[in-house]
Order: structure tokens, then C-alpha cells, then sequence
């Protein structure tokens, strides 16, 4: 078979192996002009597009890495913002426990010292994630925070940080916050709740748990604000080995691999079980039954712990 | 991630009110398509809005969000969003503790919930 070769196409031909050096070069600026007919017209038009194709998903790639670059950034601040110690409180042990979802999560929990008296305890689930929730739960922890220092009532404190944060907050958002002080004197417990839920309460002496819910809706679901956030405040006094537990839906909201939820049943019979043996035990058995509930699927939300427990006495 | 099915009926006689029945999960998945339903009601006047949630078996709170969102432009039009059949006890508990429905009227019945889903007089 003789093969001959067209003058005609040599110049095409030569300009498109520039061109696919130049793409391997890592140039994708050039476009090919299409001078050619029939099917050496086709392959430039297809050469152009293949190009194109390739710098689409290279630009797309930067974008990527510059994103997650700068969720690792956000999720470093955030993390800055949660209590780097857990505060000494004689008489009781405090712990916690927290574990964001791969995203950027908008719990968050917190301990204010207003004086040497009183303990402020705060744990707040932001709607949205992300970015938009991390700069909300910021915005919410920093106003919070400001007005917890300034009275003794934590209804009154979740009624300022509501007027506070509403002309900030977009219409779609909302914060859920349980806030509680603690009267270290008489371990005392004085609870509000801006629609969070609730918090459990194990009374060491009867080996019950039993629910402390204050009413209250969550912050920015009444936008013009008229309706109050918190509508009053629970006291609970703190017996020896009794054990309260701040937490965020997170943890009773993991499913199984049949979409049973784990559910706040389960969180107090774990606290029956295993409160009396500390505070630290407690949180171990939970995260352990958490885990094999989960089991290997995504954590889907964060999932968030405070737990007070008063000690036991010496005898 | 599951999925989410929005079936939207827009009665006859009625062209200020759709119904949104939802099954299935809301969650950052399925969130967009919700999104544009209630967004494209809101282009049809229909500011009055019942949202059936007999089958819906999870909704995030960002799910949660878009009614918020919405809720301020439908009660300037002078509409109202109300719930009907939140069934799934896990979804009731959610939307109630937030205290949902202190700002979304429920009802039993989706029928009962177009009544009273009606512009402000």
C-alpha cells in the first residue's frame, strides 16, 4: 500500500503537536486555531475541547485545595474557642467531651467564670454549618459571654444574647443554647434553655435520671424577637454523686445502619449505669456505646458533652 | 444520605395556597431541590404554604432553616406556613424542642391545616 503524505496537512499537524506540548507544559492558554476541514478539522475542535476540559478540572482542583485550606484555617480558630482547661471546682469534676463531623461544625460549650462564686456553664448548637455556622457560633459564644458577666439570671442572659444577636443573624439561621449556673457555695444549679434539649439530671440517692427542661425556643426563630427566648429558669440542687449532663442532639440523634436513632432513653440508662462509678466513666461508656451504635458510618453532626457531677463524700 | 421527594399540589380553587407533602430525608443533600420548590412558589404568589410531613423521616436544621427563611417575606405578603402530620417521633421532637412550633402552626390533618392556612384578614 503506498502511503503518501498531504503537503496540505503538514501545517495543521505541526501546529497541534505544539499545542498538546504546550498542554503538557502545563500551558492551557493557547487555542487552537481550526484551519483544517473533514476530519483534521474534527481533531482540532476535539483537541481544543479536550484541553479545555483538563483546565476546567485543574482550576477546579486549585479552588478545592484553597477550601479546604481554608476550612482547616476556620476549623483551627474555632477550636481555639472552646475552654483550653476545664475549670477546678472543689467538690466536683467536670468533663467533657466533643467531636466535630467532618465539617466544620456550629456546636460549642463553654465555662465563664463571673466570680469566685459562680460558674457559668453554656453548650449551643448553631443551624448551618460551615463557615456560616462557625461565624455565627463565634458571634454567639463572644455575646453570650459578654452578658453572662453581667447577671446572675440566666433567663435574663439568653434574653440579651437573643436581642443582641438578632439584627445579626440571617433569617435562616438559629442557635439553640442550654445555660445553667452553677452556685459553687450550695451546688446549686440554676438552668435556662433557649430551645436546646434538655439536660439530664441522675439523682445519685434514688438512681433515676429525670429531664430538666425551662422552656424556651431557640435564638432567631422569633425574628422580630417578641416572643421570648427563654420563659423560665429550672433549679436543681446538686446531692452527693448526683450528675448533670449538657449535651447537643448530635449524640442522641446517631444512627444506626437502620436509621434507629440512639435516642435519650439510652443516654440515661448509661448514666444509671455508670455515673456512679465518676463522671469520667460516664462519658467513657457513652462514647463507647455511641461508637458501636454508629458503627463505621459518617458522623453526620457534632457531637458535643458536658458533664458535672458533685463527688461523694468521704465517708 | 437518603432521599427526598417533594410532591407539591396546587389546589384549583386556591391560588394563593400550595401543599408541600415531603418524604424521606432533608439534609445538606436534598436541600437544594426544597429550596428551589419553595422559591418558585414564592415567584407563583403562593404564600400560603401547608407542608405535610407524614413521610419524612429526617430534616436537618438547615432544613429547618429554609421555612425560617422564607417565613418573613410570606407573613409580609400577608401568608402563613403551617405544618401538618409531623408523625416521625424523632422529627416532632426536633422541631419541638427548638420550639418550632410556637412560630409553625401543626395540625393533624393536612386538610385541616389548607383551612386554616389562610391570608390574614
Amino acid at each position: 500500500m503506498k502511503i503518501w503524505r498531504d503537503k496540505r496537512s503538514e501545517e495543521p499537524l505541526k501546529r497541534m503537536l505544539e499545542f498538546v506540548n504546550a498542554a503538557q507544559r502545563g500551558d492551557f492558554s493557547i487555542t487552537l486555531p481550526v484551519t483544517s476541514s473533514g476530519e483534521l478539522g474534527e481533531l482540532e475542535r476535539g483537541l481544543n475541547r479536550l484541553v479545555e476540559e483538563i483546565r476546567t478540572n485543574r482550576d477546579l482542583w486549585e479552588e478545592q485545595k484553597t477550601l479546604q485550606r481554608e476550612l482547616k484555617i476556620s476549623r483551627g480558630i474555632q477550636a481555639t474557642l472552646l475552654p483550653s482547661s476545664l475549670p477546678q471546682v472543689p467538690a466536683m469534676e467536670i468533663e467533657t467531651f466533643y467531636r466535630p463531623a467532618i465539617q466544620i461544625g456550629g456546636d460549642y460549650y463553654d465555662f465563664i467564670e463571673i466570680d469566685t462564686n459562680h460558674l457559668g456553664i453554656a453548650i449551643a448548637d448553631v443551624s448551618g454549618k460551615s463557615v456560616s455556622g462557625a461565624m455565627l457560633m463565634t458571634l454567639a459564644r463572644n455575646t453570650l459571654r459578654a452578658q453572662a458577666m453581667l447577671t446572675l439570671s440566666p433567663q435574663e442572659v439568653l434574653e440579651r444574647t437573643q436581642k443582641l444577636l438578632l439584627p445579626n443573624i440571617m433569617s435562616q439561621f438559629f442557635v439553640s443554647i442550654f445555660y445553667a449556673i452553677l452556685d459553687k457555695r450550695f451546688n446549686r444549679l440554676v438552668c435556662a434553655n433557649a430551645g436546646h434539649p434538655p439536660l439530664l439530671y441522675f439523682r445519685a440517692e434514688a438512681g433515676e435520671c429525670e429531664w430538666v427542661r425551662p422552656k424556651g425556643i431557640a435564638v432567631g426563630l422569633s425574628r422580630n424577637g417578641l416572643r421570648p427566648v427563654s420563659s423560665e429558669e429550672k433549679e436543681l440542687s446538686l446531692g452527693p454523686g448526683d450528675l448533670a449532663f449538657f449535651y447537643t442532639d448530635g449524640i442522641s440523634d446517631t444512627t444506626d445502619i437502620r436509621g434507629k436513632y440512639f435516642g435519650r432513653d439510652r443516654i440515661a440508662e448509661i448514666a444509671v449505669k455508670s455515673a456512679p462509678r465518676g463522671a469520667k466513666a460516664f462519658l467513657a461508656d457513652l462514647q463507647e456505646a455511641l461508637a458501636s451504635h454508629g458503627g463505621d458510618g459518617p458522623q453526620g453532626d457534632d457531637m458535643t458533652g458536658v458533664v458535672l457531677r458533685r463527688l461523694v463524700a468521704p465517708s | 444520605m437518603g432521599e427526598m421527594n417533594v410532591d407539591v399540589i396546587k389546589p384549583a380553587t386556591r391560588s394563593d395556597l400550595a401543599v408541600i407533602r415531603l418524604s424521606g430525608i432533608v439534609d445538606a443533600l436534598t436541600l437544594p431541590d426544597l429550596e428551589k420548590t419553595l422559591h418558585d412558589l414564592m415567584g407563583e404568589k403562593r404564600f400560603n404554604i401547608v407542608v405535610n410531613c407524614q413521610k419524612l423521616k429526617f430534616i436537618s436544621s438547615s432544613g429547618m432553616g429554609l421555612f425560617l427563611g422564607i417565613l418573613g417575606e410570606v407573613e409580609k405578603q400577608g401568608g402563613a406556613i403551617c405544618f401538618s402530620q409531623v408523625l416521625q417521633p424523632e422529627v416532632h421532637d426536633a422541631m419541638n424542642l427548638l420550639g418550632f412550633f410556637d412560630i409553625f402552626p401543626l395540625y393533624n390533618q393536612e386538610v385541616e391545616a389548607v383551612q386554616q392556612c389562610r391570608q390574614r384578614t
